[in-house]
């Protein structure tokens, strides 16, 4: 594909059947996945569902063993360079360099992004409440996903990708300044995806979502069709039952005698 | 068939008349509940 080609795609990740085995665990099963270019996209799931795994396929950390990923229409593989420095991440782990200032690690980063935006930058220290005179290695667990997130955002990418990014931040950060962010860019039409175990959280930000299993999709679709799709209903039979029939679409079903509650969807997981 | 697509409820108690019950409550689901209906099923199937 060529690189206006690429630049063409609607999708600005497509991933297509990919399979990753770490020794004798399969990570990734036959997973595909298409996130749209624009809006805010949630990946959910448990730990070890498989969601870091992905993102590192993404990011051109992992080679496939099967299947194809493509970001912006490229293989994170093979052009790198073309692929990350369009990208902002913010990993789980935030792995940041202990012995630097923060001053020094900003300038430092600045110098891989041509775009970096350094009014910007010291808009978002300021906003996270940061000292940039303090070694990276004193940072509380908190301040580290800050300042993460201050250089996933600062050169403007074009996509935003967030490994848990609420790992470590208090409920207020998150709701308030995390939040606000992610709205913030997916509303100046860059695409932000974010992994996270915190339901909630998906719900109130996110566009679209995908619900990721024992490296399996199980899910995937905008957040307020899969709100308006999934239903529980309680039906009340006209004879006490222990094994009322089901319904199409149904998840799950409980209750005893006349009253049984079921937990339907109208939407194939397929 | 699937009956719970949008605007769906009177294909619903029809549904539910044909089974001989009746809707006392009809409610849509939190983003956690529906992830662990999935997770739920997925687990119960394999």
């Amino acid at each position: 594909m060529t690189e206006k080609g690429a630049n063409a795609s609607p999708a600005i990740i497509e991933v297509q059947h990919l399979s990753r085995r770490f020794d004798d665990r399969q990570a990734l099963h036959d997973l595909s996945l298409t996130v749209p270019r624009g809006g805010v996209f949630g990946l959910i799931g448990g730990n070890g569902a498989g969601k870091t795994t992905l993102i590192r396929h993404l990011l051109g950390m992992l080679k496939a063993q099967q299947g194809s990923v493509r970001v912006f229409g490229l293989d994170p593989v093979a052009a790198p360079a073309a692929v990350l420095g369009r990208i902002g991440y913010l990993s789980e782990d935030r792995d940041l360099p202990n012995w630097m200032r923060l001053q020094d690690l900003l300038r430092y980063t600045q110098a891989f992004y041509p775009a970096w935006d350094s009014v910007y930058a010291e808009e978002l220290r300021k906003n996270f409440d940061l000292n940039p005179a303090t070694r990276v290695k004193s940072l509380s667990r908190g301040q580290r996903a800050r300042a993460g997130l201050l250089i996933a955002l600062a050169h403007r990418p074009e996509l935003l990708v967030l490994d848990e990014p609420s790992s470590g931040l208090d409920p207020v950060v998150r709701r308030d300044i995390l939040g606000s962010i992610i709205r913030t860019v997916a509303d100046e039409g860059r695409t932000v995806l974010f992994s996270s175990h915190l339901l909630d959280e998906v719900e109130r930000v996110a566009d679209r979502v995908a619900i990721i299993h024992e490296g399996r999709i199980l899910l995937t679709s905008e957040m307020e069709q899969i709100r308006e799709s999934h239903r529980r209903l309680v039906l009340q039979f006209r004879k006490s039952t222990n094994d009322p029939p089901p319904l199409d679409g149904m998840l799950d079903r409980t209750g005893s005698g006349t009253e049984w509650t079921y937990w339907c969807a109208g939407i194939s997981n397929s | 068939m699937d009956l719970l697509v949008r605007g769906d409820l009177e294909q619903l108690k029809q549904a539910a008349e044909a089974m001989q019950a009746r809707i006392l409550e009809e409610s849509t689901l939190t983003l956690d509940e529906i992830f662990l209906l999935r997770v739920g099923r997925q687990a119960a199937e394999q």
